[in-house]
């Protein structure tokens, strides 16, 4: 063993060093520039300023692996189209949930079954969520079929090797569970496979053990065949009920929501993304076409003003897109709807309607699917601060001499309302006497008595609450002085799906219901969408 | 009278040869399977190879893969987030191996234990491990920069390759006698020079075998990588990435053709660095 001491070795501890760390820096340079590419494909958005735009602007979308071909191409036709990049980051389903929750970052998930998104959404990682298409379970064999498997109880023969997706790991797993059990078959199965078979948490991992011939067959899904050319699929009865819904969903705190849900809308466009799923081999859904910057019409009485008016805000301000609200009397509203109806005007007509009663959305209902009802509220008597007339009830009303202000009834909701509620009691005659004015809205009828133009008026609890420092109001003990408000989407809308989630807004929107002095009816966590089949 | 040799040399010819047999017949077997799937015969040859397509098969299928751009992309920031790790695990291992290898500090049997840690942690905790640690102070103000970057392939690989570097260079230092360091230290020299000047030039062959167990390492790390790194195409996607994404579709030749450019860089990084190491090519 030499003593190193020669004038070579002396410094070579120094000239490791160095050169590790010059490599090093060398090394990361490169890395920079590799993951901040400035010179390479400038993206045609970007005015100018590519390099830094481009971090800003580029969307992460955590997306499942085994949904890549479709997903893929929709991004690339994306950034082609509105030179936006769509940054995918593949993963099984459960996984990315999991780097969602940490990792806090990202704005949309694309997981391979509703499920997952339910999960997320009731995490609070996900708000929004988008139907893209549909898959069925099939059994997956090689090309002829050589071990002849037509039914479910073929996968129990002796001479049969079945790959099966684990049903707490996998989407595929749990559908075949959920199903079999239902069919009886699963116990039976469950015991072949753990001895003969195998458990695989992914779908591609069971379609490559058909692929190599490990396994002879395998359920999945039938959209994953398209992927295997040298494979087939064999259609049992069993899973005709377990569809899966690919969705997409838009995370709570994404950063900018507008751009996120704007892709989102692209990859369920009927004539864009949902387009590429079916060439690809998915079934497609009904999804809206394609607008960049969608509008809705939104008809909406008069009285729910003040409930709505924020929620509209931002959800205009969350989805980047048009609300074109119509605040009125329900009776103008209706009558509205009935003559672009009648002159087959081809725009105008609303593509959601809330009324102000029931009342209101029965002699439309034909136009719209299947409604909800959002909220209710009271009829009171509205009198001015302190009630010189001191008036206590309904009969109070009949009194010669009074003035009073109501709703014309065939105009405006709270009018219809208090002529029932008026006649329920036998005094609508008396009353009518009184009557100096009939107003077309229910936001006419509180200033009225503000400006003590009249001693009461029947007006809507929620529009007094503002005024409460100028009138008293006298609760009407009676089932027929409440008005409920039903929200409704019309059949001939061209953005159901928009509509839905504006739907889903309105329902999430308690708090500012409450505040405006309204009973909300949708029961808290309770998310049930107006008609879920188009 | 020496009894026959046979018997011994048996033994090992069979024991090791099991192993060996296995690992090229899996290899083989890569190649066969490519051979026997028709995916690259869109590809023109010249009439005088017809004959040969089916053996060609297999480097059709790399030279398919070499052709797409998120392929080259990935094998670029394979190979240099590889090499970058690897210096850096060194750079890290020389001072630990020599630490835990010549002192006795308390703690130590403890400290030795805790860099097996990552050895024994199944890849993916690996990968979730960083993804919490990102959510904390102070590495949550660095967050934006590294978490589903590429600093985090980098940091996911090192995690993993500096425990294997650390491994070997404490070995190093335990078979380098203390004696020469111990005598530098009579003539004259403190610690410092006695490490750099003796120790140092000793552990060489260490540190390049080090280097390249660190090296590759990096280049098979994947479970780590997909969690806190991403599986993002043109970004995050190394090969052991692209492996996943393509098998994730059921392109089994693809991921077979990925995987098999992968073992050629690293016959062709190792093989270099042992010639390196050793001075020779002879004992390759």
């Amino acid at each position: 063993m030499p003593f190193p001491l020669r004038p070579g070795n002396a410094n070579g501890f120094y000239v490791a060093i160095l050169g590790g760390i010059g490599l090093l820096a060398l090394l990361g340079v490169m890395l920079y520039s590799m993951g901040n590419p400035s010179s390479t494909t400038p993206s045609p958005a970007a005015d100018g300023d590519a390099g830094s735009s481009q971090q800003n602007g580029d969307l992460l979308l955590y997306c499942a692996a085994g949904i890549r071909p479709p997903v893929e191409q929709i991004a690339a036709d994306y950034e082609r189209e509105y030179g936006v990049k769509v940054q995918l980051m593949y993963g099984g389903s459960n996984s990315l949930l999991s780097q969602i929750e940490i990792a806090k970052v990202g704005d949309l998930y694309l997981a391979a079954d509703q499920s997952y998104i339910e999960l997320a959404q009731k995490k609070g990682l996900v708000r929004e969520s988008l139907p893209l298409a549909v898959m069925k379970p099939v059994i997956m064999v090689k090309k002829g079929n050589p071990k002849k498997i037509q039914t479910v109880d073929d996968l129990l023969r002796d001479d049969v090797r079945t790959a099966l997706g684990n049903p707490d790991q996998a989407a595929i797993g749990k559908t075949t569970r959920t199903l079999l059990l239902k069919s009886g078959h699963w116990k039976k199965l469950e015991k072949h496979v753990t001895q003969t078979g195998v458990f695989k948490p992914t779908v591609p991992e069971v379609a490559n053990d058909v692929k190599l011939g490990v396994a002879d067959a395998a359920v999945v899904w039938d959209t994953t065949l398209a992927l295997y050319p040298d494979c087939e699929a064999v259609s049992v009865p069993e899973f005709d009920l377990g569809v899966a819904n690919i969705a997409v969903g838009v995370l709570s705190n994404t950063p900018r929501s507008a751009a996120a849900l704007r892709f989102a809308r692209y990859m369920a466009a009927s004539d864009k993304g949902q387009k590429v799923f079916q060439e690809k081999g998915y079934s497609m859904l009904k999804g809206d076409p394609w607008v960049e910057t969608p509008e809705l019409t939104f008809f909406c009485g008069s009285v729910n003003r003040r409930a709505v008016e924020g929620v509209i805000k931002a959800f205009e301000e969350r989805e980047g897109v048009r609300i074109n609200t119509v605040y009125n009397g329900c009776g103008i509203l209706t009558g509205t709807m009935k003559t672009i109806h009648d002159q087959n005007q081809t725009g105008g007509f609303p593509d959601v309607y809330m009324a102000c009663d029931r009342y209101y959305l029965d002699s439309v209902e034909d136009w719209f699917q299947e409604d909800v009802d959002i909220s209710d509220t009271s009829v009171v008597i509205a009198v001015p601060k302190g009630n010189p007339g001191n008036i206590q009830s309904l009969q109070d009303l009949t009194k010669p001499g009074l003035k009073i202000a109501m709703g014309q009834p065939e105009q405006c909701t709270i009018g219809a309302i208090t002529r029932q509620l008026l006649e329920a009691h036998n005094v609508y005659d008396e009353v009518m006497e009184n009557v100096v004015t009939q107003t077309a809205t229910s936001a006419l009828l509180v200033p009225t008595v503000t400006t003590r133009s009249v001693d009461a008026a029947l007006a809507y609890a929620t529009d007094t609450l503002p005024e409460a420092s100028k009138i008293d109001t006298i609760f009407i003990e009676s089932n027929a002085a409440k008005a409920v408000q039903p929200f409704a989407i019309a059949r001939s809308s061209e953005q159901k799906q928009l509509a839905r989630r504006f739907y889903a807004a309105i329902a999430a929107a308690r708090d500012p219901f409450e505040s405006a002095g309204f009973h909300f009816r949708i029961p808290a966590g309770k998310l049930e969408s107006p008609s879920t089949t188009p | 009278m020496p009894r026959s040799d046979v018997p011994f040399y048996l033994m090992l010819l069979v024991l090791g040869g099991v192993y060996v047999v296995l690992l090229v017949g899996m290899l083989a077997a890569d190649v066969v399977y490519m051979m026997t799937s028709d995916g690259t015969d869109t590809f023109a040859l010249p009439a005088w190879l017809e004959w040969a397509r089916v053996v060609l098969r297999p480097v059709l299928g790399m030279l398919a893969a070499l052709g797409k751009p998120e392929i080259q992309y990935s094998i670029k920031l394979t190979m240099i987030s590889c090499f970058f790790t690897a210096i850096l695990s060194v750079l890290v291992a020389v001072p630990l191996g020599y630490s835990l290898s010549r002192f006795r500090f308390p703690g130590r049997t403890l400290l030795d234990a805790m860099l097996d840690i990552p050895i024994v942690l199944p890849p993916l905790v690996v990968g979730l491990s960083l993804l919490i640690l990102f959510q904390f102070w102070p590495f949550n103000l660095a967050s934006g920069m590294v978490v589903y970057k590429i600093p985090a392939v980098i940091l996911a690989q090192f995690m993993v390759a500096a425990a294997f570097a650390v491994r070997t260079m404490r070995a190093t230092f335990d078979q380098i006698d203390p004696r020469p360091e111990q005598v530098a230290l009579t003539l004259g020299c403190n610690h410092g020079q006695a490490f750099r000047m003796v120790a140092f030039p000793l552990a060489r062959q260490g540190m390049v075998t080090a280097g390249t167990l660190s090296w590759a390492r990096a280049l098979g790390e994947f479970g780590p990588l997909l969690i806190f790194a991403g599986a993002t195409r043109n970004k995050t996607e190394v090969l052991s990435t692209t492996v996943f994404l393509e098998l994730s579709i059921g392109n089994l030749e693809a991921a077979v053709a990925v995987s098999l450019i992968m073992v050629l860089a690293a016959m062709i990084v190792l093989v270099i660095a042992r010639v390196w190491g050793t001075g020779s090519l002879g004992r390759i």
